[in-house]
């Protein structure tokens, strides 16, 4: 198992740098550079190219890019992301970190409460196939499926916040946040929590859930489930113990695969509930063409895709006893 | 109540496409949204006819009787984007502007008539020497920072010296500021400016922003960038400068909030508190103001005429629309690298050709005026002698005959023989992303130049990319938009024939007159002479058209209905002396309670 593990982070490594060095060209051989950007903003037309190339090299853009590559690989060994090349010049790792809190709370909520719903949904929707249970929560699913939470955050807050005010929709916090009392706060904090943590997880609950549904109706089918009912064992015994622990391989897989998410973030939905998260900050690094935040933040979800996957294969040999690394 | 959520639902995701487009794509969907739409997208919007439109209470000046003011409201103000950092030495774009000018004060300002003055809270004296060359100041003693350190003529020096630092990156206060030669401190409260030639804008190059220089210099020696490092970044994000408000609290990505200065010398804002929220979604903007949780939201021009005649925006705010010193533009790329636009001839038939009146209705809602040239018809420098160029599409194809653009009678499209190939009149209009409105307007001007033979073909390019290829040349056709300088030499970099290299003058204007035109605007001092050379410009500028002159924007604004004081200045209601600070709220009228959003 260790041995399998190191051979794995190895291989990794090879990889993270390819992705690392195809970023880098991309995002600095895309048209315009933070310099141009930032000489152009102000509506004043007397700023000059002097000033530009000026900018150019304070930020070191007038040096060959593979020479910059080679620096930022140098920078990036010691876990030093640099500085912004936005105006306010900052670390990059201080504005990744203002950002964490919004975006991590989110996405491990909503993961946790996408998982903690689906699987009993799915088990319960797999095991009385086409009963009344399956047939109206996969009808719910399925539309809500359909609707992108974009759209889908619209009519809510205009309902929920607007029309009859029950939930606030921008932010983390709400103006009077001081004058509260400890418990207020944290009510208040819940609240904000609400809508967008729908928005964010009905989507993938409803695909996990059918996931879930879908691989125990498979196992179902195997010969060992009509042994166990042939056995006599009580339908929930053969149900949670015999035909769900054989679905868990499968969502293994998909939590691994869901594990980047965490740091993933969504512009569309940031936007809207004015959540302070890591996908507008991607999203706007780029258009400012902040090469350092952008390379630390692919660096860092490149990272946690490769995390995500090992940590699965890892998983396998827990959930299922026929799987050995050695 | 369903209806009402599902209009502004749609309204809020088509919001960005064309009203009959839109009600087509309605209609032919769903069959219930007919009642409630289609009235209201065809009716054309006539501001002058809205009650709820530049109403007299949001101008009452504020009263000589202080106790009728209440002096601790709150005042809301909305940002859409994020400042990045609050030294004024490095505002670079509004928002920083905006922050920045309410904790920095200076000896310079300028008013609504973006005319410059100086600031009698802070100057005793200031004179120019009779050369031009240059002028010295008199700071009032006992000025301080927010940390009581006093303000002296070494923070000008210091500031002067910081701004011109090749090591320092400030591109937006650079300019002019390096046009002083020397900046002297001849004792602790008087400076002397040196300027590199006796020009009439010298004034401006003096208005550079002052920092404390006790807290800068610290450790200058080993951050020169006055900006990296966490005593620096720590510095421009909670800075200690000498104006009207202190910062009490910066929550990223989420709110400022600046507390009035009860010991700042001048005259005293009347807002004990200014919060700027930063709310990036339009529509979020306008539901939270609706709430009353803010008090001033910029509104696009399609929420203006359309989306706040609701009873719930009427109840709590009103409109405000300010003619803006600002114009949209279709940029000629005139440098020979198409043949088609280095013919002034060709150039008007385009102005001809687009549909001015029906777009300022369509797509501006009755809220822009047709645009006559680079200077504002308000402005000084507009020339009233101009002949406006109508739409007329016969003028336009006779004007393309003339130039040897001719109509193929099999196909339909203009052709002319160009160095002995036939070449057809095809081009392409390159409009940066999210430019809705230029979108729009494209669609109209591209269906009439069809109808007289011309191609035009559209490509909407992501902004960074556009600017990239607008100042490389690499373009035909672009649409774009000029805000104001406070002064017409800034128009310098935009059409001098030299500029073409190292400016703005993307298309590759050049008309030796103007050249001239411009170099003696700067040297003339006198103001007559000067109206008329800048006169002459908009003339000339005007009728060789480098440009198709769209349309002058507005600056369109909802205020909460308790907010007086507000004055307009040729570049919205904000960034001049004194808009926020006289606006006021009468006593008893305040925010009661902060309610919880």
């Amino acid at each position: 198992m260790l041995s399998y593990t190191l051979h794995r982070i190895i291989l990794a490594i090879p990889t993270l740098l390819g992705i690392t060095l195809v970023t880098f060209f991309i995002i600095n051989l895309a048209p315009g550079d933070p310099a141009a950007l930032q000489a152009q903003e102000v509506m004043d037309p007397r700023i000059s190219n002097r000033v530009y190339e000026q900018l150019r090299e304070y930020y070191g853009l007038d040096r060959p890019i593979v020479i910059r590559y080679l620096e930022w690989l140098k920078r990036i060994g010691t876990f030093d992301f640099g500085n912004s090349m936005t105006p306010d010049s900052r670390r990059v790792s201080v504005k990744i970190m203002e950002r964490l809190p919004a975006t991590i709370s989110l996405s491990v909520l909503s993961l946790g409460i996408g998982f903690a719903l689906a699987i009993p949904i799915g088990i319960l929707s797999g095991a009385r196939r086409n009963g009344w249970f399956d047939t109206v929560s996969s009808t719910i699913l399925y539309i809500l499926y359909a609707i992108p939470s974009y759209v889908m955050a619209i009519p809510l807050i205009l309902w929920v916040s607007i029309e009859l005010d029950l939930l606030p929709f921008q932010g983390m916090r709400s103006d009077n946040v001081a004058q509260l009392t400890p418990t207020g706060q944290i009510v208040d904090l819940v609240k904000h929590f609400i809508l967008i943590t729908f928005c964010f997880t009905y989507g993938a609950l409803a695909y996990q859930s059918r996931f879930v549904r879908q691989n125990l109706l498979e196992v179902f089918r195997q010969e060992y489930i009509l042994t166990a009912r042939a056995k006599g064992l009580s339908e929930f015994t053969v149900v949670l113990k015999h035909a769900f622990r054989n679905t868990l391989i499968p969502l293994v897989t998909l939590f691994g695969l869901t594990f980047p998410q965490i740091l993933g973030g969504s512009v569309i939905l940031e936007v809207m509930f004015n959540w302070p998260g890591i996908g507008r900050l991607f999203f706007e690094s780029i258009l400012q063409r902040d090469y350092p935040t952008v390379m630390a933040l692919s660096v860092i979800s490149a990272g946690l895709v490769l995390l995500g996957t090992l940590l699965a294969d890892l998983a396998y040999a827990v959930v299922d006893p026929r799987v050995r690394y050695d | 109540m369903r209806d009402h959520l599902l209009f502004r639902t749609v309204n809020w995701l088509f919001g960005n496409i064309p009203a009959d487009r839109f009600l087509r794509i309605l209609l032919s969907f769903s069959c219930f949204c007919v009642g409630m739409g289609c009235g209201k997208a065809q009716q054309s919007y006539d501001p002058k006819k809205d009650p709820l439109v530049n109403v007299s209470s949001l101008m009452e000046p504020e009263p000589e009787d202080k106790s009728r003011i209440d002096t601790n409201d709150t005042l809301y103000i909305n940002l859409d984007g994020s400042p990045q950092n609050l030294n004024p030495i490095f505002a670079s774009s509004m928002y920083e502007f905006m922050v920045a000018e309410q904790l920095f004060g200076g000896p310079f300002t300028f008013d609504r008539n973006m005319e410059w003055k100086t600031d009698p809270d802070w100057v005793a004296d200031y004179q120019e020497a009779e050369d031009h060359l240059s002028a010295v100041l008199k700071l009032k003693p006992g000025l301080k920072w927010h940390d009581g350190a006093p303000i002296t003529a070494h923070d000008i020096v210091y500031s002067w010296k910081a701004i011109i630092d090749d090591r320092v990156p400030c591109p937006a206060v650079k300019t002019g500021t390096i046009d002083i030669i020397d900046c002297i401190a001849l004792d602790d409260l008087t400076v002397r400016y040196v300027h590199k030639a006796a020009v009439s804008t010298t004034k401006w190059n003096v208005s550079f922003p002052i920092i404390p220089k006790h807290l800068y210099e610290t450790q200058q020696e080993q951050y020169p960038d006055l900006k990296t490092g966490d005593y620096y970044s720590q510095l421009n994000r909670n800075p200690v400068g000498s104006g009207p408000y202190i910062i009490e609290e910066w929550i990223p990505n989420d709110r400022i909030t600046l507390r009035r200065w009860e010991e700042y010398p001048g005259d005293k804002p009347n807002y004990a508190t200014l919060i700027f929220r930063l709310i990036p979604d339009e529509n979020a903007r306008l539901l939270t103001f609706e709430k009353g949780d803010l008090d001033c939201i910029v509104l696009s021009g399609e929420q203006f005429a359309k989306q706040t005649n609701s009873p719930r925006f009427s109840q709590t705010g009103y409109k405000l629309a300010s003619p803006e010193w600002a114009f949209g533009y279709i940029g000629w790329n005139m440098d020979g690298s198409n043949p088609f636009f280095t013919d002034r001839r060709v150039r008007t038939a385009m102005a001809h050709s687009l549909n001015v009146p029906l777009i300022i209705e369509k797509v501006y809602y009755n809220l822009a005026e047709p645009c006559l040239g680079i200077y504002h018809p308000d402005s000084w420098m507009f020339c009233p002698d101009i002949q406006p160029i109508p739409f007329d599409l016969n003028r336009a194809a006779a004007l393309l005959d003339e130039a040897g653009w001719v109509v193929d009678p099999q196909d339909g499209w203009r052709y002319k023989t160009v160095d002995g190939n036939r070449v057809k009149f095809e081009f392409t209009l390159q409009i940066p992303q999210g430019a809705a409105a230029s979108l729009k307007l494209a669609n109209f001007f591209q269906e009439d130049l069809r109808s007289i033979g011309v191609d035009m073909k559209t490509r909407t390019i992501e902004w960074a990319t556009f600017m990239e290829m607008s100042r490389k040349h690499e373009f035909q056709a672009n649409i774009a938009a000029w805000g104001t300088g406070t002064d017409p030499d800034t128009g310098w970099n935009l059409w001098r024939t030299e500029e073409y290299e190292t400016g703005r003058n993307y298309g590759g204007y050049s008309n030796p007159r103007v050249d001239e035109l411009f170099e003696l605007g700067r040297k003339e001092f006198d103001f007559e002479k000067r109206k008329q050379i800048y006169r002459e410009i908009h003339k000339i500028i005007y009728e060789d058209q480098p440009y198709t002159f769209i349309t002058y924007r507005q600056s369109l604004y909802g205020i909460q209905k308790r907010i007086h004081g507000i004055q307009t200045s040729p570049r919205g209601i904000f960034n001049f002396d004194p808009s926020i600070h006289a606006w006021w709220t009468r006593a008893g009228e305040g925010r009661q309670t902060m309610r919880a959003q």
